[in-house]
């Protein structure tokens, strides 16, 4: 006995309107809610400073409170000035700043707006840049000018870096696991979305990378298994001059620790 | 190469998919057996419906068979006598009287010779008449009329008769209508009275009614009609009765009938048609007759679609008596519709058709299925929210651990007051806490940086050490259990904490390894666990900075005014054996060898001199450059033969004054007493008495110039106590 199945098409059509809708979506949540996943502030700020460390309370250009680690080193010619990764809080980081001031730095943690300290605003790219101009400009009015900063950023802060670099802020650059672009991970990140559209927060440090003109260090570990090796490679290959460390069997926030020898190389290029 | 293994959040997508798949396709199935399971009993219930309606067709049409038989009994028995017409007309009227869908009854008179050669009956040429009893019209309450065929003068003439409704049988008088043809001559009448059609039911299908042969085709009556000769009771064929009934009656018939009664707003349509799709009855009003071959057959004008696809369905041609059913889906505007068809048994080869859509059986199934799909979808969306929002948090929780490791690999064991989202991952930062306040508590006992490489070693230390140069330093406070014995414990070990704290950071800031604490005093070393190639300049400087800083502690409020602790110092650098030593689950890491003795020595040694610092010749050849020192003594340590050179650590490089110039009149002085001229010696450091080794010396030379010494004395003094 025939019997008939259910149209094909009008299901096809339903189907494809509510995979149209649900795309639609999707693409709206994305935009609206992209901030959360790449600033993924943790609710932690134990920002008690350590032995040898003090916190200073700065105002960025906008207004928004900014804070900011700073390690003191009287033998220090340079003052690396630390942008910490988006799932970091300066604290996070400490251990690497007493490495610093070991290798002869002195050392500022910047906390950006929305993390530990300097909670209470939500992050952007355009607020990253001023929580570091203003950390910079700071330590510019009390002696410390561009040719005595070493722009460091790990992760997140390697487009911090690299644009406080393009601006001129720093005689140094050390982009540890660094990205090409944050629209590149978020095309990584969500395959199926056009991501790249959805996000305004850019941080195109590849394309800033040809007017870098600064001794450059790029560090990436070849088991990173958040940005792959192979962004910091192409940040490497288009950053004139610069110099490429592979950690071999460095994960993502561990090529230091990985490899013992790895600071003192950097800090020879950046001292 | 480890094998790829899948994040917690592509297996809890993969795993949304995979769950959200399988569900579709169950519920595909279920769909899709239930449709059919629905469908096929939907059949069942559409064949019986069939079969009700057949019994009503076929009912219907049996109302002229009856009547026919009705008068064949009469005329059978002798009830009816056919030999006048008049008591013909009057069988004929009550039998047309009584039964309201017949339209006409019509008795034809004919006496039979025998049959032609071909079958045709061979009429005698008198006796032949015709009585019709008819209605006017189709309408209800129509008078009923007369029509009578005679023969006079060998011509045929009809006369009629009209009755009111009400009236008397036979009050209305005839009015002749003139001449008529030979009733006998009409196919009703010959093929019935014919040798083959004798004394059997001759029916036939839709046609117009002779009566209205006047009428516009679009007024004219459709009947049906049956056929039968006529025997008296001697079993004479006598004639034909024709009995016609009027087709609206089936119409009506039709029109009534539903195939699910209980439903109001049923959606079946029946319909009435022949093999070939042409209507027999009509489905809407305005369907005019048309000529379909030799029947009579309605064109569906108006008909709805599904009745005009119905008509369509291929399964229609193949419905004979053989094969009386028919199945089907015939689709129109892309929705299905369910067919079914039956052959009415006996007729004129009439199939009862019904159509409904098919949605009318599967609308709770869609609607089933319409609920199913939005729950399903709503609570997908809802696990891939949910799911996403924990596999969010639990992400960043996991990234706050993988941050805290990272920080306890760079050797940072400071607190984290991160709080976690769920009590499990909650729980394991809790157990990262409590390991870094592990590590925090024994860095307090163990040194620091032997903890960092024994974290970095990521191993457990074993019994076992190496031989390193390595610079030693034991300190002492002097007279430490008097000041202890005038000192209250609650005053005592917060003073002496502070003090070690101080001297402790002293070793730290140069790199050094604290060892042990004894009571008052240190013991510290240089060299391990991490290497410092200038390990003895460390040692120095350490020295140094100890000395500055416990000044500085004896001088600042939080001393309130105690007295200054005078510390002695014992530095010597050797190579010794350095490592785990202890049982094997119960190590410490430590040194071992002579040099060690040494070191410890030189700190009681120098009581004898009263100096704080007293270090070995093998200190002082490597660090010349940096410090200034002098030479104190030169001495055989207990159970040694071979005479040390020992110095005092004065300061840094550089420097100068009368501290300087005291230290070199000693140096002088030694020599005269290595020389046995003592008075010299006495006479040079005669000024400085108030400085230790100085006051030694003299008193040594006093006790020489009195017993000089033997021959062969070289001026190593022997140290009699540890």
């Amino acid at each position: 006995m025939p019997i008939e199945s259910v149209s094909p098409s009008r299901v096809l059509r339903g189907v494809v309107t509510g995979c149209a809708f649900g795309y639609a979506g999707l693409c709206l949540l994305g935009h609206l809610g992209y901030r959360a996943l790449l600033y993924p502030a943790p609710e932690a700020d134990d920002v008690a400073p350590p032995a040898g460390a003090r916190l200073v309370e700065l105002r960025a250009s906008d207004g928004v409170a900014v804070h900011a680690m700073e390690f003191a080193n009287a033998a220090a010619a340079r003052t690396v000035v630390y942008f910490h990764g988006n799932g970091e809080v300066i604290g996070d980081d400490v251990w690497m700043a007493q490495r610093l001031v070991a290798q002869g730095f002195a050392v500022s943690l910047v906390e950006y707006r929305g993390y530990g300290r300097s909670r209470g605003t939500t992050p952007n790219e355009d607020g990253l840049y001023a929580d570091a101009s203003a950390v910079l400009d700071d330590l510019a009015a009390r002696g410390t000018g561009a040719d005595r900063v070493v722009l460091w950023g790990a992760s997140l802060g390697s487009g911090v870096a690299a644009e406080m670099a393009r601006r001129g802020r720093g005689a140094a650059l050390v982009l540890v696991t660094p990205y090409t672009s944050i629209s590149d991970m978020a095309a990584l990140r969500a395959p199926l979305l056009p991501a790249r559209w959805l996000v305004d927060d850019r941080f195109d440090t590849l394309a800033k990378a040809a007017s870098l003109h600064v001794p450059t260090v790029v560090v990436h570990g070849t088991d990173d298994e958040v940005i792959p090796f192979a962004m910091g490679e192409r940040v490497a290959a288009a950053i004139p001059g610069s110099r490429f460390e592979r950690v071999k069997g460095g994960h993502h926030a561990d090529c230091f620790l990985t490899d013992d020898s790895l600071l003192a190389r950097v800090a020879k290029v950046a001292r | 190469m480890r094998p790829a293994r899948l994040t917690l959040a592509q297996f809890f997508f993969a795993a949304t998919a995979l769950a959200a798949v399988v569900m579709g396709v169950l519920l595909f199935a279920f769909l899709t057996a239930s449709r059919r399971s629905i469908l096929e009993s939907s059949e069942h219930l559409r064949a019986a419906a069939a079969r009700r309606i057949e019994e009503r067709v076929a009912a219907s049409l049996s109302q002229a068979t009856d009547v026919l038989e009705a008068i064949e009994r009469d005329a059978n028995h002798g009830a009816m006598s056919t030999d006048d017409p008049t008591l013909v007309e009057a069988r004929l009227f009550s039998a047309v009287q009584n039964a309201p869908h017949i339209a006409d009854v019509t008795f034809t008179r004919g006496r039979r010779l025998g049959f032609d050669a071909d079958g045709t009956a061979q009429l005698a040429p008198e006796a032949r008449w015709q009585v019709s009893v008819f209605r006017a019209s189709a309408r209800p309450n129509t008078p009923i009329l007369t029509r009578v065929v005679t023969t006079e003068d060998h011509r045929f003439v009809a006369r009629r008769r009209e009755r009111a409704v009400d009236a008397p049988l036979l009050a209305a008088p005839f009015i002749p209508e003139g001449a008529a043809d030979d009733p006998t001559v009409h196919l009703t009448f010959s093929t019935p009275a014919s040798e083959s059609g004798y004394r059997h039911l001759h029916s036939s299908d839709l046609h117009y009614s002779e009566l209205d042969a006047a009428l516009p085709s679009m007024e004219r009556r459709v009947v049906l009609s049956v056929q039968k000769s006529i025997d008296d009771a001697a079993g004479t064929f006598v004639g034909v009765l024709k009995v016609e009934l009027l087709h609206a009656t089936i119409d009506y018939e039709l029109s009534r009938l539903k195939v699910d009664e209980s439903d109001p707003a049923d959606t079946h349509r029946v319909f009435l048609c022949d093999a070939h799709g042409w209507l027999v009855s009509r489905v809407s009003p305005n369907d005019v007759l048309e000529l379909r071959g030799d029947d009579l057959r309605f064109a569906p004008t108006h008909a709805p679609p599904m009745i005009t696809a119905a008509l369509g369905f291929p399964g229609l041609a193949g419905v004979n008596d053989d094969h009386p059913d028919a199945n089907g889906t015939v689709t129109v505007a892309g929705q299905p519709f369910l067919v079914t068809f039956h052959m009415v048994a006996g007729s004129q080869g009439w199939v009862i058709g019904i159509v409904v859509p098919a949605e009318r059986y599967t609308r709770d199934l869609t609607l089933l299925r319409d609920r199913f799909l939005l729950a399903f979808a709503v609570i997908t969306v809802l696990v891939l929210a949910v799911g996403g929002l924990v596999l969010g948090r639990v992400g960043r929780a996991f990234s706050r651990i993988s941050t805290i490791t990272t920080r306890m690999r760079g050797f940072d064991f400071a607190p984290a007051n991160g709080t976690a989202p769920f009590r499990d991952v909650g729980e394991v930062m809790d157990g990262l806490e409590r390991a870094k306040t592990a590590m925090r508590a024994l860095g307090k006992y163990v040194p620091v940086d032997l903890v960092r490489d024994l974290y970095t070693a990521n191993r457990e230390p074993t019994l076992g050490g190496e031989l390193r140069d390595m610079s030693i330093l034991f300190t002492d406070i002097r007279g430490f259990t008097t000041v202890a014995e005038g000192l209250a414990p609650e005053v005592l070990a917060p003073a002496l904490g502070r003090y070690l704290e101080a001297m402790i950071a002293s070793v730290h800031s140069t790199g050094g390894t604290i060892d042990k604490l004894i009571g008052d005093g240190v013991m510290a070393f240089w060299n391990a666990p991490a290497r410092h190639p200038d390990h003895a300049k460390r040692a120095c400087e350490s020295i140094l900075t100890c000395l500055e800083a416990t000044e500085k502690l004896f001088a600042s409020e939080a001393w309130a005014g105690l007295p200054p602790f005078f510390t002695r110092y014992g530095l010597h650098t050797d190579t010794v054996l350095v490592g785990h030593f202890g049982a094997p689950d119960r190590l410490s890491y430590t040194l071992m060898g002579d040099g060690v003795n040494l070191a410890s020595r030189l700190e009681a040694l120098g009581k004898q001199y009263g100096v704080a610092t007293l270090v070995s010749e093998a200190v002082v050849e490597r660090v010349k450059g940096d410090f200034v020192f002098r030479q104190v003594d030169l001495v055989a340590v207990k159970g040694k033969t071979q005479g040390v050179r020992v110095y005092e650590l004065l300061g840094r490089a550089g420097l100068d004054g009368p501290k300087l110039a005291l230290a070199r009149t000693y140096e002088r002085a030694l020599e005269a007493y290595f020389a046995r001229d003592f008075a010299r010696a006495r006479e040079l450091i005669a000024a400085q008495l108030e400085d230790g080794p100085s006051a030694t010396l003299d008193a040594r030379c006093v006790h020489f110039q009195e017993s000089p010494p033997p021959p062969g004395w070289t001026g190593v003094f022997v140290a009699t106590e540890k």
